[in-house]
């Protein structure tokens, strides 16, 4: 359902990145550690950007490194996490990465990226050159000396030591401003992900037929109320626009639909969860949602960190996060069910009518955390049992696979079902289904450590231990009632006012079979 | 305070009345005399707690004719800083009746434990008198304006006919003008300092908590009520539930505290489900029962959740309810979203502003919906584990009633019988609604096996909308080493009288067609989802078998799992 809040052009995105562990901890490795091998880029290069003409001033002159403690221009937001992205591959593939940009409309700029990467490795390798000289000055120092001699290298270290500090001040800013422009990037594409804007994305699969009424058709908002099931003008005094009270057999039909989706999925392996609704913002960012700026679709809690959850899609990704999972216990599948909370910025059209888009609804998410090699087939797995769960309903359906300028950052690729509205008279979304790949493992730490070595050469000491791999995280919904309470009673209606309940539900529903007018 | 206490309204025969007054950190001993027109009322105000006033026996809750707005300034005062939509539901409190019983409204915020609103009532009281006086002294002045201005016009008309003209005494002319002027001056500040009387009376009266009721002890002592334990169970203590369920693969605190912090946690596998079945067992008894089933919005406007007695602080100034951030585009536009700590706020908004006819009501109705509380909780035992979260599932009961006498008994619809005697009987409608709410978390409790308590709520418990309050406590196993004590509450029931109706618009026509009256509203807890699970795990748990075993009321909607191991 609308799972549309990351326009790609506006969201928080990623990059592949290498297994090496974040950068930030660099001011206080041994030098020996970094054994990157870039192109020696002149340090010198000139970014873009304002804040590093600080780092340049910096490099020419240590002695203002106390003026560059807090440069008043700072306006670069100090990333709160990093995320592991793989410079070193993006480098390799540059064209197809700018190519991806492209076609996703995204506002990424690689060229900065690219730039900003350099800069910062040189840099590193500077720190380290002067980490090093310090190093050879000390143990000078260790021996006798001459008094003057010994002057003369407590002054050198004391000279190198305030370029060090200097120059790690400005690793750190690089860094942030590194990790801000590459999170900007989106996921790789999916080869077979149809390249453009919305009417390119293409149909896989068609069933059913619009039904047919002989008598004039009833849109939900006529049918709720004319059934008793609804009351938005209660809600609109109470909490606004776009909220809704329930009533009477549409709760029973929301409590039958949770339960009967649940039901049916445990039976394909999917843990039932109740998440939490409340999350911090940086498991907001990591799953990559904005959870600020003007157009957010997340509403934020006051004086606090904390955000309302879009999609349970976002406690789950970090129900494992910053951990190594054993690659036994993968797959591992979830069904959450939670409330989920749209500002639905900027939302408007005939389609913003009844129940169709709301700002709060109920919902069931399917969430599979997977190895890389299997992600595919675990997509298939999924638009598979959304497409037996409407059609056990007896929706008219199709499964479209979305192009590419319709796919948020994280997803490489994505295919949504959309449902016949008889009230709409058109399509519209009910669900969707998403492979991220390691585009949200590589923001929330989530790795497995293959039982089988990669190399065929273990290393000594640590045994035969494989180095940890990024999971692949893909989620779908299993069910967005709101949306399919419209499919429901828009398809079911009857003729003397009434609307059959599907023959998989009545059990839910303490055997009710059908919503008949209340008389009187 | 001898001086004033004698300006007091009269309404009947004078009693004496002393009391504990806290002003500027001082508790003063103050003898205040009232005029009660009820012969039998005791003196000691903490025992006038029925719903009719024991003092003056006022109905409380009877004259509901829509309040005409003195000007649109006093309301604008009278709210906070954020926006309020114009159809947001004004409230009509009953400053009339604290004006004349400032003593027991002072008293009662002292036994609420509110004391640093002891004094507001008397602050009420004085500034009804002030407002009566400046009311008669701007009436007078504008006779003596009409009058000058009569005596000018009679002037000026005298030297357009006279022939003598010019000859007009332009002194007396003038002096006449002058007063003209400075009576409009003097009337204008008049004016003025009545609507910051009117504001300031509507803000003290709406910080006021709700009277006490009849049943009610005094103090912080609850009564318990009765206490059922299963046939063959014994009080015992025993594992927690953070232990069984983490053991059990059921609760899984430290995921939720890296995605939201502590005082979150994921059900999994079993725990989701025992929470989806607990809530299905407790709408499916109720909608069984003809209670209107509902799931209501859980973001609400911030006003209404104020009108139902649920401040984003509380009285101690504790974070009480979560408000959400406003996008700048709203920022004094639209009013501020909270989210709801319990469905009765959107459940008692659902008829704000609304009239009832008297034969829809008592209307009463169900609703499941997740509950988001800010506060952390005192620290300790409480703060381990589900039985103090942020947010929660419930399911809620919400009743509105007449403020009189069941509906469907005969002849009570001509008198709204609100003697205290009456309402001590049962014979009132909310109360008849409550009896039934309590009545119905007992049979939930019972079918689930759960041992538990009933206790009458004291005082010093009891919300700012609440006029009674019943709690059921459970037995819990787990909680009986560190806190001493196993029980732990479980569900409530409150009846809030006319005060959220009052501060939503929610009347019923009188039968007897003469005039509007406040509704009463009821709630309670059908079904508290995490304190009922902990409360499950910990008397369900096997300790020998290192095993949990379902309810069997539960099963239904478990889909097979009847029991859980390790």
């Amino acid at each position: 359902m609308g799972l549309q809040w990351c326009v790609s052009g506006t969201t928080l995105q990623t990059l592949k990145l290498a297994s090496i562990p974040s950068l930030s901890p660099s001011r206080f490795a041994p030098p020996k550690t970094l054994t990157l091998d870039f192109f020696f880029l002149s340090r010198h290069a000139r970014v873009r950007r304002p804040p590093f003409q600080v780092l340049a001033r910096a490099l020419s002159a240590p002695a203002m490194a106390f003026q560059t403690a807090t440069p008043p221009e700072e306006k670069v937001a100090k990333p709160q996490w990093k995320a592991a992205i793989d410079f070193k591959w993006i480098r390799e593939n540059k064209e197809a990465v700018a190519a991806n940009i492209k076609n996703r409309n995204s506002i990424a700029n690689l060229e900065a990226v690219l730039q900003l990467y350099d800069q910062m490795s040189n840099l590193q390798k500077e720190v380290e050159r002067l980490r090093g000289e310090r190093n050879v000055v000390a143990n000078k120092m260790k021996g006798k000396l001459d008094p003057s001699e010994r002057q003369r290298l407590i002054e050198e270290g004391k000279n190198l030591k305030e370029g060090l500090v200097t120059l790690e001040d400005d690793l750190l800013k690089l860094t942030d401003e590194l990790q801000q422009e590459a999170q900007c990037i989106p996921n790789m594409t999916h080869p077979d992900v149809p390249i453009g804007g919305e009417d390119s994305s293409v149909i896989r699969k068609m069933v059913g037929n619009p039904p047919q009424f002989s008598f004039p058709v009833k849109d939900h908002l006529q049918l709720g109320k004319e059934l008793d099931l609804f009351d938005f003008d209660a809600a609109a005094e109470v909490s606004g626009s776009k909220f809704y009270y329930l009533k009477n057999e549409a709760v029973m039909l929301e409590m039958a639909l949770i339960n009967w989706t649940l039901s049916e999925v445990m039976k394909k392996g999917f843990t039932p969860l109740t998440t939490p609704e409340i999350v911090r913002s940086s498991v907001v960012e990591k799953c990559g949602f904005q959870p600020r700026g003007a157009n957010t679709q997340v509403y934020s809690i006051e004086d606090s960190d904390q955000c309302l959850i879009g999609t349970a899609e976002i406690p789950v990704g970090g129900i494992h996060m910053d951990s190594i999972l054993s690659e036994s216990l993968l797959p591992l599948k979830y069904a959450a069910f939670s409330h989920c909370f749209r500002t639905e910025a900027g939302a408007a059209g005939s389609a913003t009518r009844g129940l169709y888009r709301v700002h709060q609804f109920s919902k069931v998410e399917m969430f599979i955390f997977c190895r890389p090699e299997e992600s595919a087939s675990y997509h298939e797995e999924l638009i598979k049992i959304e497409e037996d769960l409407f059609a056990s309903l007896g929706l008219h359906y199709k499964t479209l696979d979305m192009a590419t300028g319709d796919l948020g950052a994280p997803a490489s690729r994505k295919f949504d079902v959309e449902a016949w509205m008889p009230g709409l008279e058109r399509f519209g979304e009910i669900s969707s289904a998403s492979n991220c790949t390691d585009y949200q493992s590589r923001r929330l730490g989530i790795r497995y450590r293959p039982s089988e070595p990669s190399s065929a050469i273990p290393k000594k000491g640590k045994g035969s231990l494989a180095p940890p791999k990024f999971v692949h995280t893909l989620n779908a919904t299993a069910c967005a009632v709101p949306r399919m309470i419209v499919c429901l009673l828009e398809n079911n209606q009857q003729e003397d006012g009434s609307v059959i309940i599907p023959e998989p539900l009545r059990p839910f529903m303490g055997g009710l079979g059908s919503i008949a007018p209340k008389s009187g | 305070m001898e001086e004033w206490s004698a300006d007091l309204p009269r309404c009947g025969e004078p009693k004496l009345l002393r009391l504990n007054i806290l002003a500027a950190s001082q508790v003063y001993t103050v003898v205040v005399f009232f005029y009660c027109s009820s012969p039998g009322t005791n003196m000691r105000p903490q025992t006038a707690r029925g719903y009719t006033c024991l003092f003056c026996a006022s109905d409380l809750g009877q004259s509901a004719r829509p309040k005409k707005a003195i000007s649109s300034q006093w309301r604008a005062n009278s709210t906070s800083t954020a926006a309020r939509p114009s159809t947001a539901p004004k409230p009509v409190l009953d400053i009339k009746h604290i004006a004349r019983n400032p003593g027991l409204y002072s008293q009662n915020c002292l036994l609420r434990n509110y004391p640093s609103f002891s004094q507001h009532p008397f602050d009420i009281l004085t500034l009804t008198q002030r407002r009566a006086e400046l009311v008669k002294q701007s009436l007078d002045l504008r006779t003596k304006s009409k009058e000058s201005s009569k005596k000018i016009e009679k002037l000026r008309l005298t030297e357009r006919d006279s022939e003598k003209k010019g000859m007009l005494d332009n002194k007396i002319m003038a002096a006449l003008l002058a007063s003209a002027q400075s009576a409009k001056k003097e009337l204008s500040a008049y004016t003025t300092e009545l609507e910051d009387i009117e504001a300031e009376l509507d803000r003290l009266a709406a910080g006021l908590p709700n009277l006490s009721s009849v049943w009610t002890p005094e103090g912080d002592e609850a009564k318990t009520l009765s206490t059922y334990i299963p046939p063959g169970s014994k009080l015992e203590a025993g594992e927690s539930h953070v232990d069984i369920g983490v053991a059990l693969k059921m609760l899984d605190f430290s995921s939720a505290a890296q995605t939201s912090g502590w005082g979150w946690y994921f059900l999994t596998g079993p725990g989701a489900l025992l929470e989806q079945a607990l809530i299905q067992f407790a709408l499916s008894k109720l909608h069984a029962r003809g209670w209107t089933v509902v799931v209501p919005p859980s973001m609400v406007y911030a006003h209404i959740a104020a009108a139902c007695g649920f401040q984003p602080r509380d009285q101690h100034g504790e974070h009480q309810i979560y408000t959400l951030q406003q996008p700048e585009r709203d920022e004094g536009t639209k009013p501020q979203h909270v989210l709801a700590a319990t469905a009765e706020i959107p459940l008692a908004g659902m008829h704000a502003g609304k009239t009832f006819e008297p034969a829809e009501l008592p209307l009463k109705t169900v609703a499941v919906s997740r509950c988001y509380r800010a506060e952390a909780g005192a620290r300790g035992v409480d703060t381990k584990g589900l039985y103090r979260v942020h947010e929660f599932t419930k399911v809620e009961m919400f009743a509105w009633t007449p403020p009189d006498a069941a509906a469907d008994a005969p002849g009570a619809g001509a008198n709204f019988d609100t003697t205290p005697s009456a309402a001590a009987a049962g014979h009132s409608a909310s109360t008849a609604v409550f009896d039934e709410m309590v009545a119905l978390q007992r049979e939930l409790l019972t079918a689930l096996g759960l041992p538990h308590r009933v206790l009458e709520m004291p005082t010093a418990d009891l919300g700012a909308s609440a006029a009674r309050k019943v709690d059921i406590e459970a037995w819990f196993p787990g909680r009986t080493r560190a806190s001493g004590a196993g029980w732990g509450e479980v569900t409530s029931a409150s009846v809030c009288t006319d005060f959220q109706s009052r501060r939503l618009g929610t009347r019923v026509r009188r039968r007897d067609g003469e005039g509007l009256a406040w509704c009463h509203t009821v709630n309670g807890t059908a079904m508290a989802v995490p304190r009922v699970l902990a409360a499950l795990l910990e008397n369900g748990w096997d300790a020998a078998e290192r095993r949990f075993t379902v309810p069997e009321v539960l099963r239904p909607w478990m889909y097979g799992v009847d029991v859980v191991k390790v």
